[in-house]
């Protein structure tokens, strides 16, 4: 099976499946417009993402590797947090600070599933919560003036979906 | 990157991935979100007026004794302050006082802060409803609209006294950009947009409108030359329409607008002598949608024929006495059928609009069944949308004769019995239930599926919330997921 090398930023080098590399549009997009071909030793750098997530986003692009191309339905309107798959789920209990990472990787390589299903679940962590439950979770400081909050509340009374 | 404890990660996030979180939020969570910190607050700040409108009716219908000075000054000083951008302002400025003279003297305050620069070149989409002696803003209004240089939908909706009207004849739509208008219980007297596209109007129905459209013969008051859309409203009731003749006023009215593509009528009965009109004035369009179809005999939709390029046809409910007939109409190019509710719109189907009065809708009294003969000269069907009301079971089993067909929307599934009754139907893609708080989910479990081998997601929707939270996921061979929303009438 073709390979390529994958370089993360803290030089780990990744023997990689093509098919499973191309996942991500970035890597895919690099592959054509520099006509590296496979088999050449020419190695692919990543400055923005460093080996352990790396490690993990060739992880969730190995089990997806078969995944229909995600298609833009009828559905594509109505965005559900609920269903993300058991596994993904499994994939995604790790540390705020790794789920960011994650998310910040997916959006850099151009995996669009992986954004999706990193996003929603930042999405399941602030929904039906207060403010204040919010600031709490991902420890965000409260830098509102009393008077620039209310002015907020206002805002969100007159504020509605069309 | 360093991860410790007291880090707040979504520092690391740019806006655009911050506004795909807020996309997989609800309006609740997003507005709770929108409270957590200066910075949250600016990215939503300038996501909320994407999707979003300054609007006051959720305050209107909670504070309904509210009096119109508050009302009115919450909204001027809104105006003034809101720090967010929108491009969407949705005000109703309805409401009831003693004296008139005091409210249009808020209203004006109102309109003074709306019609400042700094949302006459933001507005995209204005939504205006006013209780006033209209002719009073005629000249402040028709000037603001003019200003608006971004400006692609308008909505104008005026409580009307029957006998004044047509009122508001001194409006003037007059703007470059505009691509929708919407006009209720108004009748502008110069409606001149090149961009417009759409316009849904009241239908005149005791007054002489053929001024509005020949201007002494020469220049047209209304240039309606690049309309594609229009959509009618009846403005009288169902009881008085029985009793009035429409036939030569559409007649007059069709004429100068022949290359319109869709037309819809709303809370209006369609004759038979209207449907032929309609035809033979609109030979080009693609779309029709009626509200009711009165018919003298079952042949009424032989008028259809006349539509060469007719791709979908509605009608809510039929009156008179005789049973619809498709048996001998040829529609080669219809692909989309509803026979039930026509406010429909897959796209958003999660997400459809309060249906307003029409969710007060009745059903006209007739004997059942009403449609028959779906199958035969129905050749490219791909869509059908079908009140079960409107139909026997029997024809129900004939949808597996309909080759095409991959999208099926069953309305009203409350009698187990007319689940049941849908055939083998190798050819579906897409099933949606529309049901009635009645329905019993465990009825479309097992057997029912494997009818409908290919669809690989059935859409349950209920009226009613309590069933919102029934969002199981189950599966059997054939249905690997069954989508259960809330009702999205009432919210």
């Amino acid at each position: 099976m073709p390979t390529i090398k994958l370089q993360s930023s803290d030089g780990e080098i990744f023997d990689t499946d093509v098919q499973i590399a191309k996942c991500s549009g970035t890597i895919k997009t690099m592959l054509e417009d520099l006509g590296m071909d496979e088999g050449d030793d020419e190695v692919v750098p990543l400055p923005n993402v460093n080996s352990a997530i790396l490690r993990k986003v060739l992880q969730w692009a190995t089990f997806h590797k078969d995944d229909p191309i995600p298609v833009e339905d009828d559905d594509s309107k109505e965005k559900r947090t609920d269903d993300i798959s058991s596994w993904d789920a499994d994939f995604l209990k790790v540390d705020q600070g790794t789920l960011f990472e994650l998310i910040l990787a997916a959006n850099y390589l151009d995996i669009k599933g992986l954004l999706d299903v990193t996003c929603k679940t930042v999405a399941n962590m602030i929904k039906g919560k207060t403010p204040e439950e919010i600031r709490k979770t991902f420890n965000i400081k409260n830098d509102f003036t009393p008077a620039e909050e209310e002015q907020v509340r206002k805002e969100n009374e007159w504020c509605e979906e069309k | 990157m360093d991860s410790s404890a007291s880090q707040c990660f979504f520092e690391w996030l740019p806006p655009e991935i911050m506004c795909i979180i807020f996309d997989h939020l609800d309006h609740r969570s997003r507005k709770s979100a929108s409270l957590a910190c200066r910075r949250w607050e600016q990215i939503y700040s300038n996501y909320c007026t994407k999707r979003s409108a300054l609007c006051n009716y959720k305050i209107m219908r909670t504070g309904l004794f509210k009096i119109g000075q508050n009302i009115c000054k919450d909204a001027t000083s809104m105006l003034k302050h809101t720090q967010r951008p929108y491009r969407k302002v949705d005000l109703d400025l309805c409401f009831h006082d003693h004296y008139f003279g005091r409210v249009d003297d808020r209203v004006t305050e109102v309109l003074i802060e709306l019609f400042k620069p700094r949302w006459l070149q933001q507005l995209v989409v204005l939504k205006l409803g006013m209780r006033v002696y209209p002719e009073k803003f005629t000249v402040e209004l028709s000037d603001a609209v003019a200003k608006m240089d971004h400006l692609q939908e308008l909505d104008l909706s005026l409580m009307r006294c029957t006998k004044d009207w047509p009122l508001f004849s001194q409006l003037k739509v007059k703007n470059a950009t505009l691509d929708k208008l919407k006009v209720h219980g108004v009748w502008p007297g110069v409606i001149d947009c090149p961009n417009l596209r759409a316009l849904e109007l009241d239908f005149p129905l005791h007054n002489e409108y053929k001024q509005y459209l020949l201007h002494q013969k020469e220049e047209p008051c209304w240039s309606m030359k690049q309309l594609q859309e229009l959509c009618i409203r009846g403005g009288l009731t169902f009881r008085e329409q029985e009793v009035v003749d429409l036939s030569t006023g559409m007649e007059q009215f069709c004429k100068p607008m022949p290359q319109i593509k869709r037309l819809y009528f709303d809370y209006f009965i369609v004759s038979e002598r209207l449907l032929r009109i309609i035809c033979e004035s609109f030979v080009h369009l693609e779309s029709l949608m009626l509200h009711i179809l009165k018919m003298d005999d079952s042949n009424a939709l032989r008028h259809l024929e006349k539509l060469p390029n007719l791709r979908e046809f509605g009608i809510w409910d039929i009156a008179g006495s005789h049973a619809m007939s498709f048996a001998s109409v040829c529609l080669p190019k219809l692909e989309k059928l509803l026979l039930g509710w026509l406010k429909y719109d897959y796209e958003r189907m999660p997400k459809l609009h309060p249906m307003g009065k029409t969710s007060f809708r009745w059903r006209l009294i007739r004997s059942s069944p009403v449609i028959d003969d779906i199958d035969k000269s129905l050749k490219h069907l791909r869509f059908l949308w079908v009140d079960l009301h409107l139909i026997n079971d029997h024809l129900l089993t004939k949808f597996s004769q309909i080759s095409t067909l991959e999208t099926l929307v069953l309305e009203n599934v409350d009698q187990k019995e007319s689940v049941l009754a849908v055939p083998f139907l190798k050819q579906l893609k897409r099933l949606v239930l529309y049901c009635c708080e009645d329905f019993d989910p465990s009825t479309i479990k097992g057997d029912f599926a494997k009818r409908v081998p290919n669809v690989k997601s059935i859409k349950v929707i209920f009226k009613t919330p309590s069933y919102g939270k029934l969002c199981m996921d189950y599966s059997n061979e054939a249905v690997q997921k069954v989508n259960y929303f809330p009702s999205p009438m009432i919210e």
